[in-house]
C-alpha cells in the first residue's frame, strides 16, 4: 500500500493552503500530520481522500493517479472535523446506512465496531442526542467499520474523555498492517508522538524538512 | 446506484419535512373538502331537490345540473380561496421535504463520508432523483387525496357545459379529458403538479449553492412562481403558455385567455428540467467538499 504525493499545491481564494507537497506514505505504520490550526493538516487528508482537487501536482496511491484512474480511493475510512451523522438516526442507523452504501458488511460488523469504540449498539437514542464524545466515537467506527486500507482521522481524539483516550488509541494501534496506512492529525504534539511512528510536521501549508522544524 | 438511490428515498421517506409538507397539503385538502361539501354539494342537492318540486320533475321547465366530481376537487373547485392557496404555496411545500438535504449534507460535510464509500457521480444523481420525487410527491399527493374525497360523494361524470359550471372552455389545454374524461383530466395535471413539484425542489437544491442562505434558497421557486403570476402575466399576457405559473393550476387562469396549449407546456417544462440538472450535476461534479 502506497500514497505518493508529488509537488502537490492547492489554492483556495488566492491562497495557497497547501504549498508543493511532496511525500510518500507506505503501509504498516501511523503516520501523525502535526502542526497549528490552519496549517494544512486537514486538507492534506482531504486531498488524499479525493475530497478537494490539487491546484497543481499529482497524487497517486497504488501507482493510479487520484482524479485520472481513479476518482477515489478504492478502500478509504475517514474522520474529517466534527462528524457528521443524521441527526433523526441512531447511531447504529448511521452506520447501517453508510454500510449499505460501502458494502460487504454484515449487521454484526456493525455492533462489534460500536462496541469496540465504546457505544452502545442498542442504545435508541438519536445521534443529535448525543455528546461530543459520543459523536466523536460515532466517527472512529465509521472511519475503521470495515477495515479499510486508508484510513484518515482528523483529531481523533477530540472530546474524548481520558479513559476513553486510551481505547481510542488502542484501537488506533490495533489497526496497523502492512497493507494499511493510518494517517492522523492533531495539534497535540504529545499525543502526536505517543500515537505517531513518523510524525510529519506542517506549517503554512508545507511539510517542514527536519532542520526547520528544529529551526 | 440501486443501493445508494434506496437510501436517498429512505433518508426522503423519513425526513421530518416531509412529514411537515404531506399534513400541511392534508389539511388543506381536508378544509376545501368540508367547504366544498357544504357550500357546493349541499347546497346544489338542496336547490335540485327544490327545482323538481316547483316543476314537478318534467324537463321543460328547464334543468338542473348535478355536481360532478372536478367541482368538489382542489385542482378545479373555485369557489373557495383553497385552490388559490393551494398553488400558491405548492413551490414551498414541494421544497419542504427534502429540497436543502444537499446543502446541509455537503455543509456537515456528511456527504464526504457518501462520497468516498460511493463516488460523487453516483452520489449526485440519487440525490437528485431523491430530491426531486420529494418535491413531487409532496405537490401532487394533496390533489390525489383531493380526488378521491370528492369521488366519495360526488358522481365521476364530466361537467355539461351548458350548465356553466365548467371552469374550462372548449380550447383550453387537454379540454377533451376535462369534458370527456374528468378523472384521467385530473390524474394527467397531478401528473404535471408532480413534476413541477420535483423541479421546484431541484431548483432549490440547485440555488442553495449560490445563495448560501437556506431560507432564500428555500423561497426561491415561490418567488418565481409569483413573478410569473404577478409580474410577468401582467405585463406579457401572450406568455401564459411558457408560465409555470398560470398552467400549474387545473383551472388554467379559470379559462380568463385560455390560450394554454400542450406544445409550449412540453417544451418548457423538457428547459427547465435540463437547465436545472445540468447546472447541479455540472456544478457539483468537481467541486470540492468544504464547508462555504
Amino acid at each position: 500500500m502506497e500514497i505518493e504525493l508529488t509537488n502537490v499545491t492547492k489554492t483556495i481564494k488566492g491562497a495557497d493552503v497547501l504549498k508543493n507537497i511532496t511525500y510518500t506514505f507506505r503501509g504498516g505504520c501511523i503516520y501523525g500530520v502535526s502542526g497549528k490550526n490552519g496549517c494544512g493538516k486537514t486538507m492534506l487528508m482531504r486531498i488524499i481522500a479525493g475530497l478537494i482537487y490539487p491546484s497543481s501536482g499529482e497524487i497517486r496511491i497504488n501507482g493510479k493517479r487520484l482524479g485520472k484512474d481513479i476518482s477515489f480511493p478504492e478502500s478509504i475510512g475517514l474522520l474529517i472535523e466534527n462528524p457528521a451523522f443524521l441527526p433523526d438516526y441512531t447511531g447504529y442507523e448511521n452506520l447501517k446506512l453508510l454500510a449499505k452504501v460501502q458494502g460487504g458488511l454484515s449487521d454484526a460488523d456493525i455492533r462489534g465496531v460500536l462496541q469496540e469504540v465504546g457505544l452502545d449498539p442498542e442504545d435508541k437514542r438519536k445521534f443529535y442526542k448525543y455528546s461530543l464524545g459520543m459523536r466523536q466515537r460515532l466517527g472512529i467506527a465509521a472511519a475503521v467499520m470495515g477495515r479499510p486500507q486508508i484510513i484518515l482521522l482528523d483529531e481523533p481524539i477530540n472530546a474524548i474523555d481520558a479513559d476513553g483516550v486510551e481505547e481510542i488509541r488502542g484501537i488506533i494501534r490495533g489497526l496497523i498492517h502492512e497493507d494499511r496506512i493510518i494517517l492522523i492529525a492533531c495539534h497535540d504534539k504529545e499525543e502526536m508522538d505517543y500515537m505517531a511512528d513518523i510524525v510529519i510536521p506542517m506549517s503554512e501549508g508545507r511539510i517542514l524538512s527536519e532542520t526547520e522544524e528544529k529551526g | 446506484m440501486a443501493t445508494i438511490i434506496a437510501m436517498e428515498f429512505k433518508k426522503m421517506m423519513r425526513s421530518r419535512g416531509m412529514r411537515a409538507a404531506l399534513l400541511a397539503g392534508a389539511l388543506i385538502v381536508v378544509l376545501q373538502t368540508g367547504w366544498s361539501f357544504r357550500h357546493i354539494y349541499l347546497e346544489n342537492e338542496q336547490s335540485y331537490r327544490k327545482i323538481a318540486e316547483w316543476t314537478y320533475g318534467d324537463p321543460g321547465y328547464g334543468r338542473w345540473f348535478e355536481c360532478t366530481i372536478l367541482e368538489g376537487w382542489l385542482g378545479c373547485e373555485s369557489f373557495s380561496s383553497y385552490n388559490m392557496l393551494y398553488f400558491l404555496i405548492l413551490p414551498i411545500l414541494a421544497v419542504m421535504p427534502y429540497g436543502l438535504s444537499f446543502y446541509n449534507e455537503w455543509q456537515s460535510t456528511y456527504s464526504a463520508q457518501i462520497i468516498v464509500r460511493c463516488g460523487r457521480g453516483k452520489y449526485l444523481w440519487a440525490k437528485y432523483l431523491a430530491t426531486f420525487i420529494s418535491g413531487g410527491i409532496a405537490a401532487a399527493l394533496p390533489l390525489l387525496l383531493s380526488l378521491l374525497l370528492s369521488a366519495c360523494y360526488l358522481p365521476a361524470i364530466p361537467t355539461d357545459p351548458v350548465s356553466l359550471q365548467t371552469v374550462l372552455m372548449d380550447r383550453s389545454m387537454w379540454a377533451f379529458l376535462y369534458f370527456e374524461h374528468p378523472v384521467c383530466y385530473a390524474l394527467a395535471y397531478t401528473g404535471l403538479d408532480f413534476v413541477y413539484g420535483g423541479l421546484f425542489a431541484c431548483i432549490t437544491m440547485t440555488a442553495a449553492r449560490w445563495l448560501r442562505n437556506r431560507f432564500g434558497a428555500a423561497m426561491l421557486p415561490v418567488l418565481l412562481h409569483c413573478i410569473g403570476y404577478y409580474c410577468i402575466y401582467n405585463l406579457l399576457p401572450e406568455t401564459e403558455s411558457y408560465l409555470f405559473s398560470l398552467y400549474l393550476d387545473p383551472n388554467q387562469s379559470w379559462g380568463m385567455v385560455g390560450e394554454i396549449s400542450t406544445g409550449p407546456v412540453v417544451l418548457t417544462t423538457v428547459l427547465l428540467a435540463a437547465a436545472v440538472t445540468g447546472i447541479f450535476i455540472g456544478s457539483n461534479r468537481k467541486r470540492d467538499v468544504l464547508t462555504d
